[in-house]
């Protein structure tokens, strides 16, 4: 069971929607919402939240009452789940602030290689345009 | 059979609506931004938790987190009591909370589970989102309203009648209880906060605007004042005795003091010394009775200095607990904060004496003098139901000629009206004292010099032999005696005339006794004396006293 929790922080703490939902979650107890509605609370597309969102209810974190479209969803009613959450939530936040940094640079990263190949590519079009 | 109301446990608005609200209320708060629509909710769910009625508080815009924070800053801890099972705060949509409504969910769950009785959505807006159309908007606030009531909740629904697009009047006619709150700008630049209850479905409700203001434990209803109430309380317990008014001479002027329960009018200009007549009057409780003190020009040392200079020791009696001075600047002052201070004050006994230094201060933060007037006859409907003396201060602008009281009647109200005036008398400036007004008793018809001793103030020797004293520039009469116009009247007028003037003052039967003579003619030979302008007749007691005119009559 604690590797499956482990389990979960990871995932929760690597992505940024997740991590955005749990927060939402942990700091209002009682938010019980439609996707919609979470999508504006947390300031995400919805189309993004709806995957999530569907991960964090199959582990168990999430409550959701009814089927989409339509469902309601809500902080776990498991006060165990909510209590090792709030046991490891320093662990959450720090793994995610990780998880983001090394996103920020991949992504800076990525944009300047995109940068120099787009440049080199600029290049060549002089190259050919002077010749 | 009257159904028994449920408190809100707002006081002030408690008393607004009588008692509280029917089983199972709907209420609506609207105002704009900044009225306290929130704060009201707040406190209407964090009453319920101290009156054991469990709340939910239902946001569709702000983080309940943020909730916590303002809840926090008004000495709720919304926090504990969601973790002792007494209130929830929960954030939804309105679309999400129509849905859970319409069809169950959380929301509904939870609320069986904490057995919830009371319920705020904060705010109603945001149903415009659901749909724009007003009778769907309307629609939907009724389901929301049956279903809380089915659930056997009190509900209140905020509302911001200044959103972008709001639509005015949906819901006004939905819900069973309708509240405004809203500004009141003075003086261009003040903002005052009012609230009203504009109806109240199946029960009565105080009409009209009242002061509500935000304190660090929440909202303030201040009712505005409700004359009949008090005159009830005091209905058949009418009492006279008499506290000295701690002036030397003054006691005398005023027929042996002050009567209890009535209310002092001091009217004055500036620098005649009202002030310090009122620091007097406090000075002299101790075992009559404790001294209220309000100052509301003056800050509480600058008043115990200016009365220690002319030895009036306002300091001991603070110390020793006889005077309790308060400094109340009305920069944010509103009159019924001032009337609700001093109904609870003067509830908390012990007081025989109320200063307020000055009324006049009042008439800047009041929008009409009308309601000024009530306020004052509210406070003094306070004094009258409680034994207490009111002696309240008032500005005269004018330093000399014609002047008037007060704009709002404060001399009709008051039992006794004194006025104080700055009068030059050979070149030199002097304070004159005199009791235009004296309900129940005789007083002292003449204008005194009042006098500033090391020892405290003393009321002087009358002018005499000057005419147009009131004006503040009187002139020199020549002294006559009364019997210098004898040659217009018969030997037996000369007569009456004569014992007046010796008496100063007689009634028929006095001076019919002293004439040898029957009451009634010598009724008729006063009568005509007075017609004539050498006598001048005065109601006291409820008999007629004569008084001989000193001056050339006209």
């Amino acid at each position: 069971m604690p590797e499956l929790f482990d389990d979960t922080v990871r995932k929760i703490a690597i992505s940024q929607v997740k991590f955005a939902i749990l927060k939402l979650f942990k700091e209002n107890p009682y938010v019980m919402d439609s996707r919609g509605g979470l999508a504006l609370w947390v300031g995400k597309p919805e189309d993004v939240l709806a995957r999530e969102l569907e991960e964090m209810v199959d582990m168990g974190v999430i409550h959701q009452w009814g089927s989409e479209p339509g469902a309601i969803y809500a902080y776990t009613r498991n006060q165990e789940t909510r209590r090792r959450i709030q046991e490891r939530w320093l662990e959450i936040s720090r793994l995610a602030e990780e998880a983001r940094l090394q996103q920020d640079k991949a992504m800076s990263d990525e944009d300047r290689a995109r940068g120099g190949r787009e440049a080199g590519g600029h290049v060549c079009t002089e190259e050919t345009d002077g010749h | 059979m009257s159904v028994q109301k449920k408190p809100t446990g707002i006081d002030g608005l408690d008393h607004l609506l009588k008692g509280g609200v029917l089983p199972n209320a709907s209420i609506m708060v609207e105002g704009t931004p900044g009225t306290g629509k929130s704060t009201l909710a707040l406190q209407f769910i964090a009453e319920g938790v101290r009156l054991g009625e469990p709340g939910i508080f239902v946001t569709l815009e702000e983080y309940p987190s943020e909730f916590y924070r303002d809840a926090r800053s008004y000495g709720w801890d919304f926090t504990k009591w969601e973790q002792e099972g007494k209130v929830r705060v929960i954030a939804t949509s309105a679309q999400a909370l129509k849905k859970q409504i319409e069809t169950g969910g959380p929301l509904t769950a939870e609320a069986r589970s904490m057995g919830a009785r009371r319920v705020v959505v904060d705010s109603v807006n945001h149903f415009e989102r659901v749909s724009t159309n007003p009778i769907v908007l309307r629609s939907t606030l009724g389901g929301l309203i049956h279903a809380f009531k089915i659930e056997d909740m009190i509900s209140l629904f905020t509302k911001d009648t200044e959103a972008p697009g709001a639509l005015e009047v949906w819901g006004r006619y939905t819900v069973d209880i309708l509240i405004e709150l809203s500004f009141l700008l003075m003086k261009g630049r003040e903002r005052h906060r009012l609230i009203e209850v504009h109806k109240a479905r199946g029960q009565d409700h105080v009409l009209g605007r009242h002061t509500f203001k935000i304190t660090d434990r929440g909202g303030m209803i201040l009712p505005r004042p409700v004359v009949q109430t008090l005159v009830a309380a005091k209905e058949g317990r009418p009492k006279a005795e008499r506290i000295p008014s701690g002036t030397e001479g003054f006691d005398e002027m005023l027929g042996g003091g002050l009567i209890q329960g009535q209310t002092v009018l001091l009217a004055g200009g500036a620098g005649t010394g009202k002030s310090l007549l009122a620091a007097s009057f406090a000075q002299a409780s101790g075992k009559s009775g404790r001294s209220l003190y309000i100052c509301m020009e003056d800050p509480p040392g600058r008043v115990m200095q200016n009365a220690a200079a002319i030895g009036v020791d306002l300091f001991g009696g603070v110390k020793s607990g006889d005077i309790k001075l308060l400094y109340l600047p009305p920069v944010e002052l509103s009159p019924d904060e001032l009337l609700h201070l001093v109904e609870t004050e003067l509830d908390a006994g012990g007081y025989h004496r109320l200063v307020i230094d000055s009324i006049s201060s009042l008439r800047s933060v009041t929008p009409e003098p009308e309601y000024l007037h009530d306020v004052i006859r509210a406070l003094a409907m306070n004094c009258f139901s409680r034994d207490v003396v009111g002696l309240f201060t008032a500005e005269i602008e004018e330093v000399t000629g014609p002047f008037r009281f007060t704009d709002f009647g404060g001399s009709f109200i008051a039992d006794t009206v004194i006025l104080l005036r700055l009068v030059e008398v050979s070149g030199e400036l002097k304070k004159a004292i005199s009791v235009i007004k004296a309900r129940g008793t005789s007083h002292d018809p003449t204008l005194r010099e009042l006098v500033f001793t090391p020892r405290g103030l003393k009321v002087g020797a009358p002018f005499e032999n000057l005419a147009g004293l009131l004006t503040g520039v009187p002139t020199a009469q020549r002294p006559v005696a009364f019997e210098a116009y004898f040659g217009e009247v018969s030997p037996e007028q000369q007569r009456i005339a004569s014992i007046l003037g010796e008496r100063k003052e007689a009634t028929v039967q006095e001076v019919a006794d002293a004439a040898g003579m029957n009451a009634d003619r010598a009724r008729e030979l006063l009568e005509a004396l007075a017609e004539s302008g050498f006598v001048t007749a005065v109601e006291a007691y409820g008999e007629i006293r004569y008084r001989p005119t000193l001056m050339r009559p006209r």
